[in-house]
């Protein structure tokens, strides 16, 4: 499944995104070469001979062989979180008036982008704990069926031992991922706190909160100091909420429409040094003054009140961001829970004392999942209005494509996936029922001339 | 990228072939792979047959396609304004390319799970789609470029939304379809060909009905152009990556219909 979404993703770029793709190609698309360089091949190469190669390889080249595959599997993560982190954080690029495009000029600091790595890591501890909790639910659907009791104990010491440190790195690299948040977006920080208004340092930490007729927290529960030391790592620096922050956004947009009045007169004189002189002091906001392309073409004529839209355009939607940040978060937790639960009981060699707490875990198979979405929503859709934060808005990266083109490749997604994903499900219950696989099976494989016949995998 | 040894001149030839490279290994090592697909449910008639058929790639088609992917991922990185224009101009003929891509990893995987012959026919047929609508639709693209895609740049930072609008493929030109028809026609001729290793007993040749196309005796002047199409699609981009970054920003909006690939391709073309 994965190649098959893999190759549909870095397609898209160019067919849906296609002003993105020239205008930060540059440098979105050397991270993403590098992962087909780097990842794919050693992915797609070692996978055959991983699952080919059982009864033609030495034990220690079959080794060598799933460690590469790993290896690559990880290395994909790697490069595509590098290319994402970028879009949250565009560090390294500046924006080169002869090609009207950003370009490279560090690419370290695009490869050690701090929000990269906090996510990488993040992501990929996730992905850990996604494995773990499924091993363990699957595991105890055996030992409450009383099948495969060896078996499913032993990998249930594997699952909650891995799962407990998976589960704990993952919090804790995920408050690495907030506390770069706080450094580099500070709209989306303000958003999935429901965050207003600026809180004096240090600031409350939001447990709970029911939004008011005018969108606004009407009801909340409050942890004094938590979120301060969380996100600002003190207790004497403000955290800026949402009103600052659009007046601040006002500013840049003003400020973007100077660089932008600055290009035109380069363009229109290539010789213009003064124009480059004051299109160097503003081009840090030029994507800024592209957010008034919503509202007219001829950016330098903006009135007053366009600008006041644009700015309030740069807050994203606050109560699916701040309800997801919560579902994640507390899922988070729950899986600490759940695993040092299961690590005393392994350790106690009372695995299956208690058909509740196996029910428990069996239920807990979906929550991964739920959380990982919900934490994607938060990156992607608490990036919003932006493709590229600061430097690129979302409506403006988009391909010249008909409405018609949209509905026909939306459909045909939406019931091709729908459909694999029916089928996926049912082959999973089905390989479970079936239960691992006995001698008889084990032997039949082994044997050379059934395993040429045998179908792919 | 300050700093290292190469100029902007040389890192460009070395793209430039690389990009080439890619694409015709793609052809040559996914193109068997696809052909595989294609054949499937005419030439291999048992659900052994069809085993033996598709062991030909198992192992390795996943490590053939990474050609396509990276080739994808060539063009991105080091002419995104080809891949801007050119992904987003083919946008349905690209979105038929994915949705067909998407059928093989699955059919190669699920075909044998369950031990059911309407099953197996299902994924069967999925992995024909996967290997005809690619193919053919490859063809249909690198005929587009012999012949040159309408193409307009708009000025790129005040009409971004337009930037990059290509026209539609216009795909009732007979010849296009010829192209991916015989496109389609060398990866089919290419599995034919091939022996299953270490069956001779089910060896396919002179026995099964592949034999009676006339496949074998295609006359060259319609291979021999599908075979090349790789290569020449590589240049077409290539020098058109040149033109586009080497001056991208002034094409004077309106001024419509800059048949850019045709003219790139009129420049490396004559010495094939």
């Amino acid at each position: 499944m994965g190649v098959a979404t893999g190759i549909v993703m870095e397609f898209q770029f160019g067919m849906n995104w296609s002003y993105y793709s020239h205008y930060v190609g540059d440098v979105f698309g050397a991270p993403l070469a590098i992962e087909g360089l780097m990842a794919f091949f050693l992915e797609a190469t070692f996978i055959g001979l991983f699952f080919f190669g059982w009864d033609r390889l030495k034990p220690v080249a079959h080794l060598a062989v799933t460690w590469l595959m790993a290896l690559g599997a990880n290395f994909s993560a790697l490069w595509i979180l590098i290319a994402n982190g970028w879009m949250q954080n565009p560090v390294g690029a500046v924006f080169n008036t002869d090609t009207m495009r950003m370009e490279v000029v560090d690419f370290m600091a695009v490869i050690f982008n701090p929000v990269a790595q906090a996510k990488f890591v993040h992501t990929v501890s996730a992905g850990y704990v996604t494995g773990s909790v499924f091993v363990l639910a699957i595991s105890a659907l055996y030992l409450l069926s009383g099948k495969h009791v060896d078996l499913a104990k032993r990998s249930m010491v594997v699952a909650a031992s891995f799962g407990l440190a998976s589960a704990l790195s993952v919090v804790v690299l995920g408050d690495e991922s907030g506390y770069v948040a706080t450094e580099h977006q500070k709209m989306k920080i303000a958003a999935m706190e429901a965050m207003y208004e600026t809180e004096p340092a240090p600031a409350a930490l939001t447990l709970f909160a029911i939004p008011g007729a005018d969108g606004r927290p009407a009801f909340q529960v409050q942890l004094p100091f938590v979120l301060g030391l969380i996100t600002t790592r003190s207790i004497d620096r403000d955290l800026p909420g949402i009103t600052e922050l659009t007046e601040r956004a006002a500013l840049r947009i003003a400020s973007g429409i100077t660089a932008y009045e600055a290009l035109e007169a380069i363009k229109a004189d290539r010789t213009d040094t003064a124009a480059r002189t004051i299109f160097d002091e503003h081009k840090a906001d030029l994507g800024y003054a592209l957010l008034l392309k919503k509202y007219r073409s001829d950016v330098e004529n903006a009135t007053g009140e366009e600008i006041t839209l644009a700015a309030l355009d740069t807050v994203p939607d606050v109560w699916p961001l701040f309800w997801s940040f919560r579902l994640m978060v507390g899922i988070g937790f729950l899986f600490i829970a759940v695993f040092a639960l299961w690590f005393w009981k392994a350790s106690r060699h009372t695995l299956d004392s208690s058909p509740l707490l196996l029910r428990t875990a069996v239920a807990m198979l979906p929550l991964p999942w739920l959380a990982a979405e919900a934490g994607w929503l938060i990156a992607e859709y608490g990036r919003q209005p932006w493709a590229v934060e600061g430097v690129l808005p979302t409506f403006y990266a988009a391909s010249g494509l008909s409405v018609l083109d949209l509905v026909i490749s939306l459909t045909f997604f939406i019931a091709l996936y729908s459909a694999l994903i029916v089928v996926m499900v049912f082959l999973m219950v089905r390989v479970v029922r079936k239960g691992p696989a006995d001698r008889s099976v084990l032997d039949d494989l082994t044997n050379p001339a059934n395993a040429r016949l045998e179908p792919a995998e | 990228m300050s700093g290292l040894p190469l100029d902007y001149e040389t890192l460009r030839l070395i793209w430039w072939a690389l990009l080439g490279i890619l694409l015709i290994g793609f052809a040559i090592m996914g193109g068997m792979d696809l052909g595989i697909g294609t054949l499937l449910p005419f030439v291999a008639r048992t659900d052994e047959e069809r085993r033996v058929l598709l062991n030909l790639s198992g192992p390795t088609w996943e490590g053939n396609q990474v050609w396509l992917v990276l080739g994808g991922g060539a063009i991105f990185a080091a002419w995104p304004a080809i891949y801007a224009a050119s992904f987003s101009g083919f946008y349905l003929a690209m979105i038929a390319i994915l949705l067909a891509l998407i059928l093989r990893p699955v059919g190669f995987k699920f075909r044998g799970k369950v031990d059911d012959p309407r099953w197996r026919n299902v994924w069967d047929w999925g992995l024909f789609v996967g290997g005809f609508v690619p193919s053919l639709v490859f063809g249909v693209a690198v005929g587009n470029l012999f012949l040159g895609v309408p193409f307009r740049l708009d000025d790129i930072i005040e009409r971004a939304c337009q930037l990059l609008l290509v026209v539609r493929i216009e795909l009732e030109e007979p010849q296009l379809w010829l192209h991916g028809l015989s496109n389609t026609l060398v990866l089919w001729r290419h599995v034919a060909t091939r022996p299953a290793p270490g069956r001779p007993d089910v060896d396919h040749h002179g026995q099964r009905p592949l034999m009676h196309l006339p496949l074998q005796r295609l006359p060259t002047d319609v291979c021999w152009p599908a075979i090349k199409q790789p290569g020449a699609a590589a240049a077409a981009l290539a020098v058109d990556g040149v033109h586009a970054i080497g001056q991208p920003v002034h094409y004077p909006a309106g001024q419509a219909d800059h048949t850019i690939f045709a003219h790139a391709f009129a420049l490396r073309v004559a010495p094939f």
